[in-house]
């Protein structure tokens, strides 16, 4: 730093060259010298600046921000300014003071567009990471709550926040994060997939170790559970780890609705999946391979419907698979109304006219439609599932049930070999533990629910008190206050 | 050892997953004993009794270790390794054995064009794979597996009740004593005597678990499995076992229609079974790639794994020249051969385990009792 | 990272051996398939060989919305040395591979049936295609001819007799000795087994006896009625009808709702007998007499009735089996468990001494109901 202001202000301004956003105001002080502000137009207020820095300067008197730093270099000048504060160079001092003037346009809370809920809170993460911790905060009003902020990306410097609850999150979990963000050496981070790519277990596996939500109440559920949690700035999904598999089957929704329906409900969603993973090789074997266990009357029908068709069974499903594939991507990416039609036009008009001019047959749509919606039922694996399935498929086709008997075992020793932040993915199914399965494969009521899962190896393993279920019996009466 | 710790019901659905495996084994002892095939695998096991006492007391006396480990700690280095490398050929045996059978099986009810050195690659190539991924994968295999999978056998089993005859089962006990020593011999050498290949995750068992326990409950479970499977057999072929192949397959292949619809469920079946004989493949070739690696002081196994699967996938088809010749030497030569490796081998080691800690006076290690307290005064049974 | 790039080549190579290597060399298209209903064996015109005939589903008619009973099948022959090489013979024929998985029905001649079904069912035994459950019939005369009827309420004609076996009141009849019971009795020493007996008469069949397979050769055929006596002695009836001809004009007929029997082997002061009491209960279904004869208190008289034709028909049944040698109750294997030593020289002439077996049959009857009315209608 200089000692005077213009030399900052020039220095500072040699950095920037002739950025149009970059704002630098001289301005001279009552009691003699003379200051200067500079900050980036769009990311600074410029209501705060001139109503809290430049008036009371210019009136001498003491400038009202509730954070406020001093900084010694130029260098650091620039990436505070970058951030949207405003630095202030006055003459006479070789250190300058930063302000935090930030006002940078962010999306209002919504509701998230992937996780949706009927009844359940409606916030949502944004772009803006403060008000995402801000969120988090009111979720989880305790000073336990610890948000500590990191740095990714050379050229990007993007803030990433790390939270987690002290008192029940492992010390060597947290430690372990850390380890593994600060080995990230990268130019970029423009989303939480970057972060995610670079220090999950296992980079190849098709199947997800770390975990996202775009939600605060479930973010903070999570580290209720003994997780930590990522939010990183520009994006609105927060990463937790660790991730275990059976996480992919639960949703927000089931801890608003009866335990009962929530319990039914996640054995559907699991049940879906292998439904999803199996159901077109499945098909194929068994019309290749295994014709004697199809019922009679049903093998007819799918007989009848196979003649006549140019193509096998394996390539009709396969090409029936990669249509659905493809209606689905374009779904995704059209605007909202006409992905709609898309996917309506695409499944019902092209389905339904294959099948009539004799190309596939019906048993084939039938089935690559009815996997198509299972995998829409648990979406968070439904990729790896689009993955798993063609492996399946070519298995199946080959080799049969054998094959496929194979390819579901390799899937299942693939999940209880994979780690997430030092717990078995597959827990509590493998290893079994049958006591945690009241809050994974079913929705016990929350009064039975303990403690916390034991492969996330908490410190505060008691989630509450050992009382049991509170008997309201022989309190209120439907016949009034007893006399 | 390996860091992984296996709790009691691990290793105990490990023991009875790889028992289950035996499925395929089971028509020589229903060759043998005929309609009283059922009461085999108790009198086997009462004859297994010497065998699991050895076991036992093996492990008792070497705790955390596994097999090759107290090889070398009871025999010295040198004739360890040599006994190492005799249970490294009993292992590939029975891994090659196991991998026939499967493939055996596979070719002739599932696949039936495909070669059977196709089937049988096919599942070393898992086996390899699975041992790649880890041991904690090959660990919890069992338990979920083992549980949906024995919910299935009992369906079946339960399937099966109303075309089953117990008068098949008539007259008990009826036959020559020679035909039931005979048969109780191979179910104790042939049967049983496999699950001498648990004894190499001995040395992985959590401290506080005694092997012993988890040794009975698995014989105990395997015993009744063998049992249900032997009376399901008798009671729905009756005098066609032994004209059956696979006598327990063929015993399904009874079943008719369930509920009118589903019919030859007979083929999930062999699925369920043909699982399991892989999981038997797996631990089988397990076994002889830690004794390789224990035999030749390698840091880790990774570079056996395809050669060993390989291996056991190319020498399944030069074993026997067929699965008769297997069922032949099976009744006859089979249950000698392995008396060597499954019986006298360990009951080598156990009396020279016992002779060196005479000779050296070694303090027994006797996790049965606490820990003195820090600065408490030792009792006066410790030391000698 | 040139290790991890090495270690994915590797994979992705083995990956692409294996799967290459299982190259569905088992696979069979399901459309590509001929599937087989229906099988008969006869002997063929030409010496030494059998004519295999195969009932094979269309489904494509089957499943047309107007289809015609005649087109949804065809019926198609072959000749051979062996059943393996006339099923061989088909693909000479026909423009696809032969499917013997969902075969439903196998149906021998008489005259093979007499000369010993060993040679032509060993094929179905070991196929792995075949199922152990497929019923197996004899045919009186022609068995392919039992393949041509006219199918009045199914679409072909193995569905249609199928159906007649396995129907309400044929179901205690002919329940069907599937391939792997006949297979089981085959290998059982001096056993004897039934099958069921169809003659055809025009264009339709009809079940009328139960032909008597003994080792492997059939070596008589039992009534209808005799063989309900068979399964009232041998405790595998289910329910049926007994109608009981007391003189002319006067029948009852009853409703058999339940029956338990029990067999008594006795060895006494050496000699082996067997008691078998039968335990009935049923239901009055039809009198043809009435007034005065029949009031509500003459079911005791009726349960008599219906307790001495049922005795006698056991009798006569079991005289019956007894004339030709066929064990069908399985007495011998009885014996055999029962007093496994005793019996040895007994069961070692079995198929001499069992003409001179002595059976005694007493049966008690229980009338629970009389129908939908109280009294005859005069």
């Amino acid at each position: 730093m200089f000692q005077t202001a213009e030399e900052n202000l020039n220095a500072i301004a040699a950095i920037f060259r002739d950025d149009s956003d970059f704002v630098a105001r001289e301005f001279q002080l009552p009691s003699g010298g003379s200051g200067a502000v500079v900050f980036i137009d769009g990311l600074a207020s410029p209501e705060i600046i001139n109503d809290f820095i430049l008036k009371p300067l210019m009136n001498d008197a003491p400038i009202s921000i509730g954070e406020a730093a001093k900084l010694d270099t130029i260098e650091k000048a620039a990436e505070v300014i970058l951030d949207g504060d405003t630095v202030v160079f006055l003459d006479g001092f070789t250190t300058a003071a930063y302000f935090n003037t930030k006002g940078f346009p962010s999306r209002t809370i919504s509701e998230p567009q992937t996780e949706t809920v009927l009844r359940g809170p409606r916030e949502g993460f944004t772009e803006s990471m403060r008000t995402n911790t801000a969120l988090l905060r009111r979720k989880l009003k305790t000073p336990d709550l610890r948000i500590e902020s990191l740095r990714m990306g050379k050229r990007t410097r993007t803030t990433v926040c790390l939270c987690w609850l002290d008192s029940i999150a492992a010390p060597d979990l947290i430690d372990e994060v850390r380890k593994r963000i600060d080995t990230i050496d990268v130019d970029a981070i423009l989303g939480s997939g970057y972060v995610e790519e670079f220090i999950e277990d296992d980079p190849l596996s098709p199947f997800q170790t770390i975990g996202y939500s775009e939600k605060p109440d479930v973010v903070a559920a999570k580290l209720l559970e003994g997780r930590c949690a990522l939010i990183i700035d520009g994006t609105p999904f927060a990463l937790t780890m660790p991730f275990l598999f059976i996480e992919n089957f639960q949703s927000p929704e089931d801890y608003s609705i009866r335990p009962l329906s929530a319990s039914f409900l996640r054995l559907i969603r699991i049940i879906s999946f292998p439904v999803t993973l199996t159901l077109p090789a499945l098909y194929v074997a068994l019309v290749n391979f295994h014709s004697e266990l199809i019922p009679t009357a049903l093998l007819y029908t799918i007989a009848a419907a196979s003649e006549g068709t140019p193509f096998s069974a394996p390539l009709e499903t396969a090409v029936m698979l990669l249509i659905f594939e493809i209606l689905r991507e374009a779904g995704i990416r059209l605007p909202k109304p006409t992905g709609q039609a898309i996917s309506i036009v695409g499944a019902l008009v092209m389905g339904q006219a294959a099948i009539e001019a004799g190309i596939v047959g019906a048993p084939v749509v039938i089935i690559i439609a009815f996997c198509a919606v299972a995998s829409f039922v648990s979406p968070t694996v439904s990729d790896a599932a689009n993955l798993m399935r063609w492996v399946l498929l070519l298995l199946g086709a080959t080799m049969g049930g054998f094959g496929i008997l194979l390819g579901v075992l390799s899937i299942y020793i693939l999940l209880a070999s994979t780690q997430s932040f030092g717990a078995m993915y597959l827990h509590p199914i493998a290893p079994l533990s049958l006591k945690e399965l009241g809050d994974t494969v079913v929705r016990i009521p929350m009064w039975m629910l303990k403690t916390r899962p034991s492969a996330l190896r908490p410190q505060d393993k008691n989630r509450r008190s050992d009382d049991p279920k509170p008997d309201f019996s022989g309190g209120i009466s439907p016949y009034g206050a007893e006399q | 050892m390996s860091s992984v710790k296996i709790t009691k019901w691990q290793m105990i659905s490990v023991g009875v997953c790889y028992m289950i495996g035996a499925i395929l084994h089971l028509s020589e002892v229903s060759a043998t004993a005929g309609r009283d095939a059922w009461l085999m695998p108790v009198a086997g096991l009462i004859m297994f009794v010497p065998t699991a006492a050895i076991y036992c007391l093996l492990v008792k006396l070497h705790p955390q270790k596994c097999l090759y480990e107290i090889n070398e700690q009871a025999l010295g280095k040198t004739l360890g390794k040599v006994f190492t490398f005799l249970y490294m050929l009993f292992f590939f045996h029975i891994c090659t054995l196991n991998t026939m059978q499967a493939e055996a099986f596979v070719s002739a009810y599932l696949l039936p064009g495909t070669p059977v050195i196709v089937c049988g690659l096919m599942m070393t190539a898992f086996c390899a794979f699975a041992i790649y991924r880890g041991l904690r994968a090959i660990i919890v295999i069992p338990f979920a597996f083992g549980i949906v999978s024995g919910a299935y056998l009992l369906f079946n089993f339960l399937q099966s009740v109303p075309q089953m005859r117990p008068e098949f089962l008539r007259p008990m006990l009826a036959q020559e004593p020679r035909v039931y020593l005979h048969a109780a011999h191979i179910e104790a050498t042939v049967i049983y005597g496999e699950i001498i290949g648990l004894l190499t995750f001995a040395g992985m068992l959590e401290k506080k678990t005694k092997f012993s326990v988890c040794f009975i409950i698995t014989m105990i479970i395997s015993c009744l499995y063998l049992i249900l499977v032997h009376l399901r057999e008798r009671t729905l072929l009756g005098d066609l076992t032994p004209y059956v192949s696979f006598p327990s397959f063929g015993a399904v292949r009874m079943i008719g229609n369930v509920t009118g619809t589903l019919s030859r469920v007979e083929s999930i079946y062999s699925l369920v079974m043909i699982a399991f004989s892989i999981f038997r493949v797996l631990i089988t070739l397990w076994a002889v790639i830690t004794a390789l690696k224990q035999v030749f002081n390698l840091q880790s196994y990774t570079s056996l794994i395809i050669p060993a699967a390989a291996l056991a996938a190319v020498y399944s088809m030069r074993i026997y020249a067929s699965p008769n010749d297997s069922y032949i030497y099976g009744l006859n030569t089979t249950p000698f051969v392995w008396t060597v490796f499954t019986f006298i081998m360990p009951l080598i080691t156990l009396v020279f385990a016992a002779a060196r800690r005479l000779l050296t006076k070694m303090p027994t290690p006797n996790t049965s009792r606490k820990l003195p307290e820090q600065g408490a005064e030792p009792s006066g049974a410790e030391g000698f | 990272m040139k290790k991890l790039l090495k270690i994915l080549c590797a994979a992705v190579t083995l990956c692409v051996i294996l799967l290459s290597l299982g190259g569905c060399w088992s696979a069979d298209e399901i459309s590509h398939k001929a599937i087989i209903l229906g099988i008969s064996v006869d002997f063929a015109d030409t010496p030494e060989k059998y004519l295999v005939t195969a009932q094979i589903a269309r489904p494509s008619q089957l499943k047309a919305s107007s289809a015609d009973g005649e087109n949804a099948y065809i019926n198609i022959s072959s000749e051979g040395v062996g059943v393996q090489a006339a099923l061989h013979g088909f693909e000479t024929q026909l423009s696809r591979e032969i499917y013997t998985g969902h075969m439903e029905l196998i149906i021998f001649s008489e005259e093979i049936a007499r000369s010993g079904l060993t040679p032509v069912l060993d094929y179905f035994y070991r196929s792995s295609e075949a199922r152990f459950s497929t019923p197996v019939i004899i045919a009186e005369g022609r068995a392919a001819d039992l393949l041509d009827i006219q199918a009045d309420l199914e679409q072909m004609p193995v569905s249609s007799i199928l159906g007649t076996m396995s129907n309400q009141d044929s179901d205690i009849i002919m329940s069907g000795t599937t391939m792997g019971d006949l297979l089981r009795e085959m290998v059982t020493e001096h056993s004897a087994v039934t099958l069921a007996l169809f003659r055809v008469n025009g264009k339709r069949a009809a079940m009328e006896k139960a032909a008597v397979i003994k080792g492997d050769k059939m070596i008589g055929s039992l009534t209808i009625d005799q063989k309900q006596y068979e399964l009232l002695a041998g405790g595998e009836y289910d329910e049926g009808v007994q109608v009981c001809k007391i003189a002319d004009g006067k029948v009852a007929s009853f409703r058999i709702m339940k029956c338990v029997t029990k067999h008594n082997l006795k060895y006494e002061n050496g000699q082996f007998s067997a008691d078998i009491s039968v335990n009935i209960t049923g239901q009055i279904s039809g009198i043809t007499f009435g007034g005065e004869e029949y009031t509500i208190r003459a079911r005791e008289d009726l349960e008599q009735i219906l307790r001495d034709f049922i005795t006698r028909g056991i009798n006569d049944m079991f005289s019956a089996t007894k004339e030709i040698n066929a064990d069908i109750i399985g007495f011998n294997e009885m014996l055999r468990r029962k007093y496994p030593r005793d019996s040895k020289s007994l069961l070692e002439n079995w198929d001499d001494n069992y003409r001179n077996f002595p059976i005694s049959v007493s049966v008690a009857a229980t009338l629970t109901g009389t129908g939908a009315v109280r009294e005859r209608v005069k």
